[in-house]
This record gives C-alpha cells, sequence and structure tokens, in this order.
C-alpha cells in the first residue's frame, strides 16, 4: 500500500515537473518578448507531393510588436501578406488582386497565424493555446515544437518547428499532414 | 301566438339552425392578408403577388442565435441545423457548413464546364493554360495551398473555385468555426426554406413553432433564438388578429347585454336582444362563405361591430315600447322609420360588395346579409317571441330629462357651423397627402419585429422583399438567353454599387446557346493534350498530373446538354426550381436582388434589356393597386351615397325631411376624416369603410331624432331607444379602437368618432315637432 502511494507520488511529481515550464523556455519568450520590431530575409522550400521539385520561394519578413506580420515573397512572383491581429490582407500586384478577410474565419488559418506571432511575441499562453508545446536546447540555441491542439487544424498540419538563436529566428519547418512540408531558412535580421 | 306568428318563428329558427349546421361542416376561416389586397391588375403584378404569397422568398425562415461565445454558438447552429434537416417541414437547412452542402458540390463539379462562364476558346489555349497554371503555383505556395490541392490534377484551370466564388459571390455571411455569423460575431445564423407555402399560417406556425423547440433541445439557458421572415409574420398575424377578435366579440357582448339589462330590468328582453344580432352573424357568415370563399378572420371581428348595430333594431323596437303596449303595436308604429333605418344601413354596404377587394367584398356581403336578417328577424320574430309582460319594469325614459337636453342642444346648433369650417380648414391642410397607400402598414407586426427582420435580412444578404425582377416568355431558352443578357448588366450594376448582389437561373442552368458555344471552346483529346505539355515546360508539376483533366474535359465535350433534372434532389435544385419555373403557359424567372441602393438607375437599365424584361418595385405596385382601387371605391360611395338620398326622399316623401336626415351625416363625416387628419392618422381604405358604416348607422339616430310623435311621454321613449342604441354602438366601437391590428383599430377609431359626432349633430339638428 505504501509502496503503490509512493509511485503514485512519484509519478504526480514527476507529472508536475514536467507540467512547469522549461526554465530555459521562459528565458527564451522573455527575450523575444523584450524584441520591439524586426525584419529579416527568408528562403522558403515547398515540398508539395503534387509537385516534381520544389517550390522555393524568397522575400522579406517584417514583425512588429505585439501583433503585426508580413510576408513579401520577392521571387518567383510578387504578393504581399500582411496581418495585423486577426486581419489579413493579401496583396498580388501584377494580378491586381487584393484581398481582404479575417483569420478567426478558419481555425488553421489562426492557428498558423499564432504559431508565428505568439513565438515572435514570447508569448507562451498563446501558444499553449493552439498547439502542444516541446522545448528543445537552450536558450542560445533552441527550438519548439508545435503539435496543433484543435482536431481540424490538426488535420491539415501535423507539426511545426520554430528554431532561433537568443532573440532571434533562425528556421520554421512546417510538416503537413499529407506528407507536403514547408522548410523556412531566415537570415540577415536588422532591428 | 297568431299563425302568421308562428309561421314566423318557425322560418327563422329553421334558417337559423341550418345556417349554423351548415357552418359547423363547411367553415374555413383565414387570416391570409392577402385577401385584403387588390386582384392583380397586370400579370407582373399577379406574379408579384403570387410570389409574395408562395414563392421561395415567402418560404424562408431567418434564424440568428446569439447571447454566448463564438464557439458555442457555432455548436448550436450545427445541432440546430441537424435537428431542422431531419424534420420534415423543412426544404432546406443552410448554416454555412460546407459539408452539408456535398451533393451540390458533386453535382456542380460534374458540370462545371458547362456553368462556368471561365470556359471560353482562350482559356484553353497553351498560353492560357500556361497563365492558369501559374496562378494555380502561386496558390499553392501559400499556406493555404491545401484548398486546391484536391482539385488541381482535375480542375487547373479552376473552374469549381471560380463557380464557388460565384454562388457565393453573391453574398453570404462571413463565416466563423464554419459556420454563418453576422459581420460583428455575435449572432449565429441559418436560413430554412418550409416546404409549406408562405400563405398557409397554420404550417408557418407550425414550423416556427418547430423551430423554438429544437433550440430549446440543443442550446443552454443563455443563448437567445431570433426567427424572422413572412412564414413568422403570417404566424403573428394570425395570432394577433384570432386575439383581437375574440377579445372585440367577448368584451362587446358583455357590454351591451349589461347596457340593455339596466334599460329593461329584465332577462327575458335582453337576451332576446341578442337574437337579431346572431341570426345576423350567423347569416352573413354563411352569405360571405357560400359566395365568396373562406371567411377572413377579419370579416369575423367586424362582426363585433354588427353586433354594436344590429342591436340597434330590437333595441329600437323594445325601448320604444309604451308601458302595457304590446309590441305587435309599437313595431306598427315605428314601422315607417324602422323599415327605412335598416334598408340606408344596407344600402351602406353596397358600396363594400362591389368592391374588387375580396376582403371588403366579403365585408360588404357581411354587412348587408346580416343587417337585413337582423331587420327581418326584430320585425318580424321578436314580437312573436316576446311574452306580454316582458317588458314590465322596463324603463320609459332617460335618468335625466332628455328633452330638455336636446332642446338645449339644438341651441347651440350654430357650433356646428364653426367646428364645419374647422374641419374643412383641417382636411384642406391636409389634402396634398391624406391617404396611405401603403400595406405594408396592414402588418401588424410590433415595430421591434419589423426591425428585427430587416436586420436579420441584411446579415443574411437575403434578397430584397421590395425589388425584384421579372423575366417572361412562352419559350424557356429565351428566358435564359435573357436571364444570360440581364446578369451581365445586374454586374455592372453591381460595380456602380447600384445593389449588393443578384442571382440568376441561367448562373445554374445556363441556355443551350452557351452550353454549345461552352462545349466548341473545350479542344480535342491531342490538341488538349499538346497544348498543356507546351503550357507547363518549365513548370514544377509531376508528369502525368492533369490526366484527370484530360479525361474529364473529354467527357464535357461529349456530355448531354445540362438540364434541371442534373439537379434534382440537390438545394441548387431547389433553388433553381424557385428561380425558374412554369406559369399559365409560360416560363418566368425570378430575379432576387440583395442590398439595392439606386432602383431608379437598375429600373432605367432594365429598360434596356428588351421586352420580357420586366422591373417590379411591389410598394409601388401596391400603391398604384390601392390607388386605383380607392378611386373605383370613391366611385362607388358616391353612388351609394346618391342612392340612399334618394331612398330617404321617397321613404320619407320629402326632400326637406331628407335633407335634414342627411344633414347631421354629413357633417359627422366631414368632421370625423378632419379629426383624424389632425391626429396624424392618414385615411386607408378600411377608414373609408368604416365611414360607410357611420352613415348608416347615423342615419338611424338622424332618422329616429326627427320621427314625428305624438306627446312628450312618446318622445321620451324615442330618446331612450336612441341613446341607448348609440351607447351600444360606441361600446362596439371602442372595443375595436383598441385592437393591434390596424386595419381593425382604424375601423374602431373611425366608427367610434363617427357615431359620437353623428349623435350629436342629429341631436342638435333635429326638429321641434
Amino acid at each position: 500500500m505504501t509502496r503503490a502511494l509512493a509511485v503514485a507520488l512519484l509519478v504526480a511529481g514527476a507529472a508536475h515537473a514536467a507540467s512547469t515550464a522549461d526554465p530555459a523556455l521562459t528565458e527564451v519568450m522573455r527575450n523575444l518578448a523584450a524584441v520591439p520590431t524586426a525584419r529579416a530575409r527568408f528562403t522558403e522550400t515547398r515540398e508539395v507531393a503534387l509537385l516534381k521539385a520544389p517550390l522555393v520561394l524568397t522575400g522579406t519578413l517584417r514583425y512588429e510588436r505585439p501583433d503585426r506580420l508580413e510576408k513579401h515573397v520577392l521571387t518567383p512572383y510578387d504578393e504581399r501578406v500582411a496581418i495585423a491581429g486577426t486581419e489579413i490582407t493579401v496583396e498580388n500586384k501584377a494580378r491586381g488582386r487584393s484581398q481582404r478577410f479575417s483569420a478567426s474565419s478558419n481555425a488553421s488559418l489562426l492557428a498558423l497565424v499564432e504559431s508565428l506571432r505568439a513565438t515572435l511575441a514570447g508569448d507562451l499562453p498563446a501558444l499553449e493555446r493552439y498547439f502542444d508545446v516541446a522545448f528543445e536546447g537552450g536558450a542560445r540555441d533552441w527550438a519548439v515544437v508545435l503539435v496543433p491542439r484543435g482536431a481540424e487544424t490538426l488535420a491539415l498540419i501535423a507539426r511545426i518547428r520554430i528554431a532561433g538563436a537568443g532573440d532571434r529566428l533562425r528556421r520554421i519547418d512546417i510538416d503537413e499532414a499529407g506528407g507536403d512540408q514547408s522548410r523556412m531558412s531566415i537570415e540577415d535580421e536588422t532591428r | 301566438m297568431t299563425r302568421s306568428d308562428r309561421a314566423a318563428v318557425s322560418i327563422w329558427l329553421a334558417t337559423l339552425l341550418a345556417g349554423a349546421a351548415w357552418l359547423a361542416m363547411h367553415l374555413v376561416v383565414t387570416t391570409d392578408l392577402s385577401a385584403f389586397l387588390p386582384m392583380a391588375a397586370t400579370r407582373s403584378q399577379a406574379l408579384l403577388a403570387q410570389q409574395l404569397r408562395e414563392g421561395a422568398s415567402s418560404r424562408l425562415v431567418l434564424i440568428g442565435v446569439d447571447g454566448a461565445d463564438a464557439a458555442t454558438l457555432a455548436r448550436i447552429s450545427g445541432d440546430l441545423a441537424r435537428k431542422l434537416r431531419a424534420d420534415d417541414a423543412f426544404a432546406i437547412v443552410a448554416n454555412g457548413d460546407p459539408a452539408l452542402m456535398s451533393a451540390d458540390r458533386a453535382r456542380v463539379e460534374t458540370w462545371r464546364y458547362a456553368m462556368s462562364p471561365g470556359v471560353t476558346a482562350d482559356r484553353f489555349t497553351a498560353a492560357g493554360l500556361r497563365d492558369a497554371l501559374t496562378l494555380d503555383l502561386e496558390l499553392l505556395a501559400s499556406p493555404l495551398g491545401a484548398a486546391i490541392k484536391g482539385t488541381l490534377a482535375a480542375d487547373p484551370t479552376g473552374e469549381l473555385r471560380r463557380l464557388a466564388l460565384t454562388f457565393l459571390g453573391q453574398g453570404a455571411p462571413p463565416t466563423t468555426n464554419g459556420v454563418w455569423f453576422a459581420p460583428d460575431g455575435t449572432r449565429a445564423l441559418l436560413v430554412a426554406q418550409t416546404k409549406a407555402p408562405g400563405f398557409d399560417a397554420e404550417a408557418q406556425a407550425r414550423a416556427v413553432s418547430a423551430v423554438r423547440a429544437a433550440f430549446a433541445a440543443v442550446a443552454p439557458a443563455d443563448a437567445r433564438l431570433r426567427i424572422s421572415g413572412p412564414g413568422s409574420f403570417a404566424a403573428e398575424a394570425r395570432h394577433v388578429i384570432a386575439g383581437d377578435a375574440r377579445r372585440a366579440s367577448i368584451v362587446t357582448s358583455i357590454a351591451v347585454l349589461a347596457l340593455l339589462f339596466s334599460a329593461y330590468r329584465s332577462a327575458w328582453p335582453t337576451a332576446l336582444s341578442a337574437l337579431p344580432a346572431l341570426t345576423g352573424m350567423v347569416i352573413g357568415v354563411v352569405a360571405v362563405a357560400a359566395l365568396l370563399g373562406p371567411v377572413h378572420a377579419i370579416t369575423l371581428a367586424f362582426g363585433a361591430m354588427l353586433i354594436g348595430e344590429a342591436v340597434d333594431y330590437p333595441t329600437y323596437l323594445f325601448a320604444n315600447a309604451a308601458p302595457g303596449e304590446p309590441l305587435r303595436e309599437t313595431m306598427a308604429r315605428i314601422a315607417p322609420t324602422f323599415r327605412l333605418a335598416v334598408l340606408t344601413t344596407a344600402m351602406g354596404a353596397l358600396a363594400m360588395l362591389l368592391s374588387s377587394f375580396r376582403g371588403l367584398a366579403q365585408l360588404g356581403v357581411f354587412t348587408m346579409a346580416g343587417v337585413v336578417t337582423a331587420g327581418l328577424v326584430t320585425r318580424f320574430v321578436l314580437p312573436a317571441l316576446t311574452p306580454a309582460r316582458a317588458l314590465e319594469r322596463k324603463a320609459a325614459r332617460l335618468p335625466f330629462d332628455a328633452i330638455r337636453l336636446v332642446g338645449t342642444a339644438r341651441r347651440y346648433k350654430w357650433t356646428l357651423a364653426i367646428l364645419l369650417v374647422a374641419a374643412c380648414a383641417v382636411i384642406a391642410a391636409h389634402r396634398e397627402a391624406p391617404w396611405d397607400d401603403d400595406l405594408a402598414n396592414l402588418n401588424p407586426a410590433t415595430e421591434a419585429a419589423k426591425a428585427l427582420d430587416r436586420e436579420l435580412r441584411a446579415q443574411l444578404q437575403a434578397p430584397d422583399v421590395r425589388y425584384a425582377l421579372v423575366i417572361r416568355d412562352a419559350d424557356r431558352e429565351t428566358v435564359l438567353r435573357s436571364s444570360e443578357r440581364v446578369d451581365a448588366m445586374l454586374q455592372d450594376a453591381v460595380s456602380r454599387a447600384w445593389l449588393t448582389g443578384f442571382d440568376l437561373p441561367s448562373r445554374y442552368l445556363p441556355s443551350r446557346d452557351v452550353q454549345a458555344a461552352r462545349r466548341a471552346a473545350l479542344p480535342p483529346p491531342d490538341a488538349l493534350a499538346a497544348r498543356l505539355a507546351t503550357a507547363t515546360e518549365g513548370l514544377p508539376f509531376r508528369d502525368g498530373l492533369f490526366a484527370p483533366f484530360l479525361a474529364d474535359v473529354e467527357r464535357a465535350r461529349h456530355a448531354p446538354a445540362l438540364d434541371r433534372e442534373a439537379f434534382r434532389g440537390t438545394a441548387l435544385g431547389l433553388k433553381l426550381d424557385a428561380l425558374l419555373f412554369e406559369s399559365d403557359g409560360e416560363w418566368i424567372a425570378v430575379a432576387p436582388l440583395v442590398g439595392v441602393r439606386a432602383p431608379a438607375d437598375i429600373a432605367q437599365q432594365m429598360r434596356a434589356a428588351g421586352a420580357g424584361v420586366h422591373w417590379l418595385d411591389l410598394k409601388d405596385e401596391t400603391g398604384a393597386l390601392v390607388a386605383g382601387y380607392r378611386e373605383q371605391s370613391l366611385r362607388s360611395i358616391a353612388i351609394g351615397a346618391a342612392a340612399i338620398a334618394v331612398l330617404l326622399g321617397v321613404g320619407l316623401r320629402s326632400v326637406a325631411l331628407a335633407a335634414r336626415a342627411l344633414a347631421p351625416v354629413a357633417i359627422a363625416v366631414v368632421m370625423t376624416v378632419a379629426t383624424l387628419l389632425a391626429f396624424g392618422e392618414r385615411l386607408t381604405i378600411f377608414h373609408l369603410v368604416a365611414m360607410l358604416l357611420v352613415v348608416g348607422v347615423g342615419l338611424n339616430y338622424a332618422l329616429f331624432f326627427n320621427r314625428p310623435r305624438r306627446d312628450d311621454d312618446e318622445g321620451r321613449l324615442t330618446l331612450l331607444a336612441v341613446f341607448l342604441a348609440f351607447a351600444a354602438a360606441l361600446i362596439a366601437a371602442m372595443t375595436l379602437a383598441v385592437s393591434v391590428t390596424p386595419v381593425l383599430r382604424a375601423i374602431g377609431l373611425t366608427t367610434a368618432l363617427g357615431t359620437v359626432f353623428a349623435f350629436a349633430a342629429s341631436a342638435m339638428l333635429s326638429r321641434d315637432r
């Protein structure tokens, strides 16, 4: 009886320890939260089952605390996606197309936007609302692995891995549920 | 009882019982307000009226759910939609959930090359294909590439995407958590279409209850349900009118009987007073049902008025009975005046009878039949049925010195001149717009209900109820071709913000010509394969990816023409049936319009659309009909008035006497109109109707006030009779005046004012001896 109790307490203790955030993760989040704006160039490689060669996109990323993001694809076509809060504007000058819609109409889209925004803003509670968060590495060289909680999002995205160094992002890797992948490397960040 | 008495009573009893039995078996009561709408003059108006009564828009139930957070509301929306779909009363239930439209999606996917306006020869050249594929790549690169992955292999040119945009683009609410929400996100929206037509108030009421029951089963306590739509208005109207009818009849009956009892001080004459009115009502309803079909509840409520009026007749008989005088002699004494009174009231109803408004014709038949019956029963049956001593305790005079009062009143008859001038001034001041031709004001729904309807309609982007476009022709293909022409014109109108959206049958069922052109634009398989190979050069699509596309295009090239059959059993099929149908040997396309902001501009544009395309503004159309009808009524009234005047002249054997009887009534009418206008009440056709009644009843007062009398005692008896009659009529009128139903309110208010003015004026203008 007492042995069972001891085991139970031990397991409970372990679980408790795991649920408290890793101090390194907390430090990383704090460092990220301190960043007011950021600019970077990215190279994204998308592997799509339908295509025999990966799509390569390059462009710039911009961030403004706490919830403004902009992804401007420069090659192979010009398209700017600007996110302010939950409002998304997609502008494609070549096609003369400009669309505005709300991310709140699509749970998966919202989760995707939050995965990046919440990380950049160091907003761990927001991340945990949409994802199961696992932490790898330490404060100087880290990665968060996000697995969606919502069934709708899980059906589309299997996991997102965001890696960084200090208070800058280095990589965003997205594994889609159907097997397609997106690998983005981020470089030359300026403040 | 003499032989003739017995005969009279037997005939009366037999008729009454036969009538009651017939009613018990055959009576159908309706609360459909359209019975009070004029018969359509033109085909388009008839069509519009038909659409209003039973068209798709008349079957919509608009549903909103608020009072909880978005996630809960979305869940409630899903559960509610599922429950309602299982209910047989509903043909379609939509809440924005795409999963529920899978049958429709499949159909559109199969027929996309016939339906999509993007299918042109240019699209399928190598350059066109390359454009499409480049766009596809961009879409794949975006985070939401998942949307296009499923259809890319079969539909690289994106016809499905374009069609989805068109069908949704004509206006659907934004979606959150997969279901429709109001733009501010606080209310989930659903729309259901009942199988029963809009005019079936009974079925609509059941549908509304079904929605409430389903909601109660799936929603937590604090969530709130909002329902609106033509069906719910009809159900509500039914409830309101029935309530008013019941209340008016009960209150009037009790109050009037109490009044009479206080004068007769005996149960027998009081009870007997009800007989002419009851018989009149039964025969009146039988007459309406036999001649005009289902009886409207408003007609029955009007019966409350008849009670007050028909009680006049036994009152004139009983009240005029001198102490100890047999009723037979009383009747003989007052017969000439009595006969004239009944006939002039019946004449007053003649104008209504001749109208082409079904509802008014009903009121006319009801009044005439009821009044004449009541008169006959009073004349022949009551004297036979009343026991000799029943009137022993009856009052012989009013509890105050009425003769002196009338004398005093006569001295002030000059005030009538002043009031008359004032009244004429008021009428002149309002002469620009005294009439209210807007039938929407007939709707007894509260302002809050109407506001909710407008709100839900705007949020759901449901079509306008006021404007519609109708295309008519004997040939279906001509209608579809016109529809396609109109499509282009309306798209132009949308780009100019004249309206926000529209729908047309040609979007679902293109004309044969257009389908043939599209089929011709699809290249044969080897040509297509070659062009595709050129287009994909340098693009990273997997080899052989587009095999399904090649197969689908080839199938579409040889497919039969798309027809309505293809949509059987889907929501699109139901929509198409509502937009394109056959009626009376012609094909009709109805184009619902959403958010119309510049009706005059669109109407102008549609004039160039060719014959067969009709722009309809319901409010204008019915307004014009009502105005036209009003002209007709005023003419009939003039004829009725002339007939009454002649009748009076002949009956009284003197033009001077006839004038003396008509003058107070004329004055009463002018003053009633002036009072109504002064208090901001604009006149409808129903005020007009009530005025006729005032003329009939007012004449009774004038006739009895001026009746030759032998001595003061007889004078007091007459005054007692007139006063009781007036009090009873006033009670009936005031009961109606507090109704919620606008029609009944109008009639009650007018009659109340009219009887007061007529009574006063008759007293003031009566002759001395």
